[in-house]
């Protein structure tokens, strides 16, 4: 009988992986909203959602839904869990690779 | 007189033309690189006492080194006098061969060499103040190399901390630069022991030389030594292009142009290979107790040789503290923001429909805006709040659904784009409202408004209000006993050279402690918006390195002015950490009977009522 891994294992995509290693507070999050609560952009943006999508390895979906981010930094300040979310964002949005050389790219 | 020539020359004269060449198309290039409009400027000034402004620079930062004399006398010695000794060397040897010759074109290598040629005593017009001069110069550099060597194994005699790690171009240029001046006594001292003549230096040296001239002259030794001067000379010049030493000429050029009106943004190829990897910067940066090696000199040469990586561009935290540290003034935060900027990946903003600021409320020509994260600290803002009724001033708060950014945080992100699109979204929000004051909590808004915004309406720091309103009676504060720190923001102070009016308001209030970490070179908080890859972790210990360096054991409260710097320095302060607002509501003394217009609730607030709740 095949039983499910319901571990969090493998439900992290390859490029999951990558943000992980970029920015590893951002498993610290427990999703409690308080980021998304605090946003000053559109109602749409949310890091909560954005880190919610991730976990379910939905890429795309994570990066649509901080469409609009200001990159203001309040959802780190309120942030109970320490979880970086400025880099959380960086990382998905505009700077996902770290070692590769950007001035020629 | 025909040119005298010997087979040792060539060396020197192959790294002497390959330099001049690289040089010549480097400028070119340069040149090439400048907008029409920054051409233009720059031909229209050559004539006109901007270059003479620029030649005096030229000598007094490229000879005398004064800025680095600053930050520490023996470095700046050190630079001087190779600078100052080696140019005396070319200028004296010039006149020497000019006075020989009688010609005023020479080979280029005569005066470098002049005493391999005519060893001796020779005589000709002023040949013994030619001499001595040339010794006196050989000196000065020498005694520069000296303190180079002394510098690499303890930096700390030299007055840094850390001294800058270097590539190899740079440590094969090093070793050039190193040997060049003392096998340049040893060719001239070899020489004076076999033929005679030489000053006070080489003359000595070939005085202790010369039991043994007989075997020197017949090995050839002295004709070994012109060899080896040759080489390391010029295999040093080889290099310089390649290498830091291009700063010499690329910091001229920058001097130069800079006078001449040409942009930032054209001089910014030039700013890259005008520094001198000195490492001065690497001192005073916040990221130093992390052991980063993202400093401005790190990042600046990569940049300059065409390999930067998102982590070198990110992993700053733009507090600016290299930039008013760098002897050449290079506007290291803009070269890093370029980088980040050629990195970024287009991000776009929505336009963000909860920003907003409210029109003309109770007549309000003050907008209040605590900032956007400011907003998150009700401490500061209710203080604020407060502090404005009982000034009498009618204000109303910008942006109370808080929905707006002053766009700094994507500016020093790289995205120059989306911070625009905030820009002129704001703008358009101000200029509709009737503001004619904006004040902030916030310094990194303050930075963006005064500076990035073009706003028809005055815009203040929330600590030069409260300047003025104390100055100005409006607001009466006590002195207690009570003994505070400030820690100046890195974007108040050396981002906006906001520094005494802070000082100024809580002098009259506590007794405040000076630092040696402040002002110009305050400490960063570790919080700053422009480095969001730091981890917790990181932001700590920067911030309990800032905290240890202000705070003793005399210290009661560590005061700051930026909501950011709050937060962070509370996480790891021994002492209470308040903002300069809370701070001022606790000393305010208010006046009996004072009226409040536009207050709704009552006319008047007592001072229970302000201090608490
Ligand atoms: S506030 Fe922090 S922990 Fe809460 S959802 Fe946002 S990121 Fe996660
Ligand atoms: S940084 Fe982006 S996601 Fe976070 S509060 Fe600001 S706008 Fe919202
Ligand atoms: S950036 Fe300025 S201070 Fe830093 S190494 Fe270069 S020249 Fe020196
Ligand atoms: S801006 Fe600050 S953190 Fe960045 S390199 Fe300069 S001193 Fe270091």
């Amino acid at each position: 009988m095949q039983v499910r891994d319901l571990s969090m294992a493998g439900a992290w995509g390859d490029s999951v992986d990558v943000l992980k290693a970029i920015e590893p507070s951002l498993v610290n999050c427990i999703t409690c909203g308080g980021c998304a609560a605090a946003c000053a952009a559109s109602a749409n943006v949310s890091v909560a959602k954005a880190i919610l999508l991730l976990r379910r390895g939905l890429l795309a979906d994570a990066r649509a839904a901080l469409e609009g981010c200001l990159f203001c930094g309040k959802c780190r300040f309120v942030c109970p869990m320490g979880v970086n979310t400025r880099g959380v964002i960086a990382a998905l949005t505009f700077s996902p690779d770290s070692s590769g050389n950007i001035l020629h790219q | 007189m025909t040119q005298p020539f010997d087979w040792f020359v060539i060396p020197f004269a192959i790294g002497f033309w390959s330099m001049m060449l690289l040089l010549v198309v480097k400028i070119c290039r340069w040149w090439l690189g400048f907008s029409s409009v920054d051409k233009k400027m720059a031909l229209s000034r050559i004539f006109s006492v901007h270059t003479l402004r620029a030649l005096v620079e030229m000598v007094r930062e490229g000879l005398l080194h004064r800025n680095i004399f600053r930050v520490s006398p023996r470095l700046g010695y050190m630079h001087m006098s190779l600078a100052m000794g080696w140019f005396l060397l070319i200028v004296v040897g010039k006149f020497q061969t000019l006075a020989f010759t009688g010609n005023h074109v020479n080979a280029v290598w005569l005066p470098i060499f002049f005493k391999s040629f005519y060893p001796g005593d020779v005589h000709f017009a002023g040949s013994v103040v030619y001499e001595f001069l040339m010794d006196a110069a050989l000196l000065l550099v020498l005694s520069g190399v000296a303190l180079a060597w002394y510098k690499r194994v303890a930096p700390s005699a030299l007055g840094m901390r850390k001294s800058a790690r270097h590539i190899w171009p740079d440590r094969v240029a090093l070793t050039f630069l190193w040997f060049v001046f003392p096998v340049r006594l040893l060719s001239e001292g070899g020489t004076a022991a076999i033929h005679g003549g030489g000053s006070f230096l080489t003359g000595t040296v070939g005085a202790v030389l010369s039991p043994w001239a007989d075997l020197l002259a017949a090995w050839q030794v002295d004709g070994a030594l012109w060899w080896g001067y040759s080489i390391v000379l010029g295999g040093f010049f080889l290099m310089l292009p390649w290498s830091r030493y291009m700063h010499i000429p690329a910091e001229l050029v920058l001097i130069l142009f800079r006078h001449w009106g040409v942009s930032p943004q054209s001089l910014q190829p030039i700013e890259l290979e005008a520094c001198s990897r000195c490492g001065i910067c690497i001192d005073g940066c916040a990221m130093l107790p992390v052991g980063n090696d993202g400093q401005a000199v790190y990042y600046v040469r990569d940049a300059r040789y065409g390999y930067v990586t998102a982590a070198k561009a990110h992993d700053c935290l733009m507090c600016g503290s290299c930039e008013s540290r760098c002897p050449v003034g290079l506007r290291l935060g803009s070269l890093r923001l370029e980088g980040r900027r050629k990195g970024a990946s287009d991000w776009a903003v929505n336009p963000v429909e909860s920003a907003s600021v409210a029109v003309g409320a109770n007549g309000g020509r003050v907008v209040y805006f605590p900032g956007c994260v400011g907003a998150l600290t009700p401490a500061v803002t209710s203080a604020m709040r407060r502090l404005m009724q009982a000034a009498g001033v009618s204000f109303v708060e910008m942006d109370a659904n808080n929905g707006m950014c002053c766009g700094r945080p994507l500016f020093l992100s790289g995205q120059a784009d989306a911070a625009r699109a905030q820009v002129a979204q704001n703008s358009q929000l101000l200029a509709a409202s009737e503001a004619q004051v904006l004040v902030t909590s916030c310094p990194v808004c303050y930075k963006m408004f005064s500076q990035y915004y073009q706003l028809p309406i005055t815009v203040m720091h929330h600590t030069q209000w409260l300047k003025q309103m104390v100055g100005d009676g409006r607001l009466q504060v006590s002195h207690s006993d009570a003994v505070m720190v400030y820690h100046d923001p890195c974007e108040l102070g050396r981002g906006c050279g906001v520094y005494d009016e802070p000082r100024d308001v809580l002098s009259r209030m506590v007794t405040l402690q000076s630092s040696s970490d402040q002002r110009q070179a305050s400490l960063c908080c570790g919080g700053s918006l422009g480095g969001y890859r730091m981890k917790d972790a990181g932001r700590q210990q920067i911030a309990s390195h800032a905290v240890d360096r202000l705070v003793d054991a005399r210290t009661q409260t560590l005061v700051t002015a930026c909501p950011m710097c709050k937060k962070t320095l509370a996480a790891v302060s021994p002492v209470k950490v308040k903002d300069i607002a809370e701070v001022t509501l606790e000393h305010l003394v208010l006046l009996p009977f004072k009226k409040i217009p536009h207050q709704e609730k009552s006319l008047l607030v007592t001072k229970q009522e302000l201090v608490g709740a």
